[in-house]
């Protein structure tokens, strides 16, 4: 979903979305409406600019809708100051990016947030059952990157190398958030193969060893590794 | 006599803000526009998208010049402006030189803020040059009326009409192949407008928008644009 008040703005953020393969389920100039749409429509991400028709900001409007949805919210706004940028960091926004920005800075940043919210998701739930590693994922994670983490690690490097002068990650470093990814890639992969680590190794296109070091690293060991 | 001239003060720099955010978000608009006409060139030659983009910019500019001659920066006339972007429509596409176009205007004297003027402008722009292209082949006679007029509290309608050759079958604003229609039906929703099309003799678009005068953005500070744009 995007929230833009400037439509033509919006209706070429929404023809770049749509080529790069995402639908776009509601595009809104007001907070009030995309409140409203939001509840009805549940999209899976939200563009937010921060100046709107209306009387609700971005802002605002964001801390709304996070208010009774886990949708994570990206912004994009021409604005930068500390006070709106502390405003912002209030509402849990997965993204921030400034204006003008290109689509592949958007994709990425897009992508990143997904992935984020869905590795944030099955850590919290995995988390709430006392390990990493007895949950099996339900579902793989719905994302275009590729399942060798090399090529993920470096797709995601580029992807923050393009987007670091413009993104913030609410308070973590690129380092906590690549951090994340890896302990997650480990671990899923892990869970692909039955516990087999050398297989995740495989998979992962690491080695077995660069597997270990990792587990240990983000702490995440299997009981039976010291 | 001092809080008075930091009021005056304020004002200013409030003002100032709002001219620099209006010129960004402008530049942006064209911006947006050059993209959004470079994937939908619809075999168009360069020069053709060079004079369309040239055409869009020229209605935006229009309104400024309007703005900045105006006693009033609050509002423009937008019968005066109308008048003036038709006519640089026709110029601009040598119509009405042999005669075989007319135009005819009709406008109620309103007035307008820029937040309605410039969409409207280039709702207005798009339609009539929808019109020159595609409304009367070569040699075909025939006439193109505009006109605006209060309909409800705070509503107003736009009519663009042309007695030409008619639209084809499918006209769609949200879909369609062609830029302009796209850009009509996302401009139209920007003014809280709905379209409707007629096709009594040749072709009608009816937009029944609501009409404002200049608003100041937001309650709360955005006051400071990313100065690396």
């Amino acid at each position: 979903m995007i929230v833009e008040d400037e439509r033509i703005v919006a209706l070429n953020m929404a023809v770049e979305l749509r080529a790069l393969g995402y639908e776009v389920v509601s595009v809104e100039s007001s907070g009030e409406n995309a409140i409203a749409r939001a509840r009805e429509t549940s999209p899976d991400l939200i563009l937010m600019d921060i100046m709107l028709d209306g009387e609700m900001d971005g802002i605002d409007t964001a801390k709304a809708i996070r208010s009774s949805s886990d949708v994570p919210i990206v912004y994009l706004t021409a604005y930068s100051d500390e006070k709106l940028l502390s405003r912002a960091k209030e509402s849990g926004p997965a993204g921030y990016l400034l204006k003008p920005v290109g689509a592949r800075a958007v994709h990425a940043s897009i992508q990143i947030a997904l992935y984020m919210t869905e590795v944030e998701k099955r850590l919290k739930t995995c988390e709430a059952r006392g390990s990493y590693l007895t949950e099996p994922p339900t579902q793989p994670v719905p994302t275009h990157w590729p399942v060798n983490a090399r090529d993920l690690r470096n797709e995601l490097k580029k992807a923050l190398m393009e987007c670091s002068l413009n993104i913030d990650f609410c308070g973590r470093t690129l380092r906590d958030v690549t951090d994340q990814v890896t302990r997650y890639m480990c671990w899923d992969a892990i869970q692909r193969c039955n516990g087999n680590k050398k297989e995740a190794a495989k998979l992962l296109g690491i080695s077995r060893d660069s597997l270990y070091r990792h587990l240990k690293e983000l702490g995440v060991l299997p009981e039976d590794h010291n | 006599m001092e809080k008075e001239l930091q009021a005056s003060l304020d004002q200013k720099a409030l003002l100032l803000r709002e001219i620099h955010h209006r010129v960004k978000n402008n530049l942006q608009v064209i911006s947006s526009m050059l993209e959004l006409q470079s994937r939908f060139n619809d075999g168009k030659s360069v020069a053709e998208l060079l004079r369309d983009a040239e055409r869009r910019i020229r209605a935006m500019g229009l309104v400024h010049e309007k703005l900045y001659q105006s006693a009033d920066l609050a509002g423009i006339s937008v019968d005066e402006y109308l008048q003036g972007l038709v006519s640089d429509v026709f110029g601009f596409y040598g119509a009405g030189e042999s005669g075989a176009v007319k135009v005819k205007m009709e406008f109620s004297g309103t007035s307008f803020g820029i937040d309605t003027a410039i969409p409207l402008g280039l709702i207005v722009s798009e339609l009539v040059s929808n019109c020159l292209k595609h409304a009367f082949p070569i040699g075909r006679k025939g006439e193109v009326r505009i006109t605006l007029c209060p309909v409800d509290e705070g509503e107003f309608e736009l009519t663009v009409a042309d007695n030409g050759i008619g639209l084809p079958e499918c006209v769609d604003f949200e879909s369609g192949r062609t830029l302009g229609l796209q850009l009509v039906g996302s401009l139209a929703a920007q003014i809280r407008g709905q379209i409707q099309v007629l096709r009594s003799s040749g072709a009608e678009f009816r937009l029944r928008f609501k009409g404002a005068r200049m608003r100041q953005r937001g309650n709360n500070d955005h006051s400071t644009p990313n100065n690396d744009c």
